[in-house]
């Protein structure tokens, strides 16, 4: 079979099918997509950051997305829709000045250093052969 | 800056994109006091285990069995669900809306995905995927018969399009010949898509 006709029944079966997902799947399908879904319903119920504010952010990133590339597939579905979820959490914050985006990149740079001077010293006191 | 790790080096997942962008995220606003982690915790433990279809399932199951509250949850369905105690966020404007042999209903976010969390839970994949919430709107028969609903041609379908201000949730028709049953038994009957409209009973 070619690419060409995979892509095609791909998109046959995508004009003809809702994606569906049973009752039992998990909520979360990364461990992260629960913390970054956690971190701005926390910030807003903390804050006075109104929700609006953050859902016109994803409103825009999934519009985009849905012209790009929408994902048909459960699980594409949602890594597509954490992957915008992310970004309107992480613009929403600068935006609203919470935080200044060089401080992402160098807290960013911190957790990898911490990270490699913790297995640094792992390896240090279990050497590979 | 370059550690001699081997090839058979596994980077752990920390490192690596999307975890470690909302690992500094939530580190930063920690930091500032915006917010704390016990928070957050409670939130992911909440949506995980406290709220989700079964809630509905118990709204629902009641206002089978309780005509006042039935009236209540339609007039006013914000504080007849609040009065049982589903308050989370995103519940704060409810609305019900009530199938009958004459109408069925629908429930979407055309624009992302809000969704009534404290009676639903979060909303599955298909919900958030554009495909339903572009089509539901144009042709919902069609998409309900994908979800192997074929409903007669004389039952009209309203699609409802929740915002940020206000969430809908359906209130499914009594399943025939459940009389006898609790309203225990009844909200055990109670799915997940026939309170967002893509099943029914």
């Amino acid at each position: 079979m070619s690419q060409c006709n995979v892509d095609d029944n791909v998109l046959l079966q995508a004009q003809r099918i809702i994606p569906d997902r049973p009752e039992g799947d998990p909520l979360f399908r990364r461990a992260w997509h629960a913390r970054a879904f956690a971190l701005i319903v926390t910030l807003v119920k903390d804050s006075d950051l109104p929700w609006a504010t953050f859902q016109t952010q994803l409103v825009e990133r999934l519009a985009a997305q849905q012209k790009d590339a929408p994902a048909r597939d459960p699980e594409q579905i949602d890594l597509q829709y954490f992957d915008c979820w992310l970004e309107a959490v992480e613009d929403t914050l600068i935006a609203q000045q919470f935080i200044e985006r060089p401080e992402i990149s160098a807290q960013i740079e911190r957790i990898r250093q911490s990270v490699a001077d913790i297995r640094h010293s792992q390896m240090s006191l279990h050497p590979r052969t | 800056m370059q550690d001699n790790l081997s090839d058979d080096h596994h980077h752990d997942p920390i490192e690596e994109g999307a975890a470690l962008r909302v690992r500094a995220l939530e580190e930063l606003l920690i930091a500032k006091g915006l917010v704390k982690a016990e928070a957050i915790d409670a939130v992911v433990e909440y949506y995980e285990k406290e709220t989700g279809p079964r809630n509905g399932a118990q709204v629902v199951a009641r206002a089978w069995c309780d005509p006042d509250f039935k009236a209540w949850l339609l007039k006013d369905g914000t504080a007849a669900i609040h009065s049982m105690g589903f308050k989370g966020y995103q519940g704060e404007h409810m609305r019900v809306v009530e199938n009958t042999n004459d109408t069925h209903n629908i429930i979407v976010c055309t624009l992302c995905s809000c969704y009534p969390w404290p009676v639903l839970g979060l909303p599955p994949a298909w919900y958030k995927g554009a495909a339903y919430r572009a089509r539901v709107v144009r042709e919902p028969r069609a998409v309900l018969a994908e979800f192997g609903l074929d409903l007669p041609a004389s039952q009209k379908v309203r699609v409802w399009d929740s915002t940020a201000e206000i969430r809908f949730m359906v209130l499914p028709q009594r399943p025939p010949n459940t009389g006898n049953l609790s309203q225990a038994e009844l909200a055990d009957l109670v799915t997940r898509d026939s309170m967002i409209g893509t099943a029914v009973l």
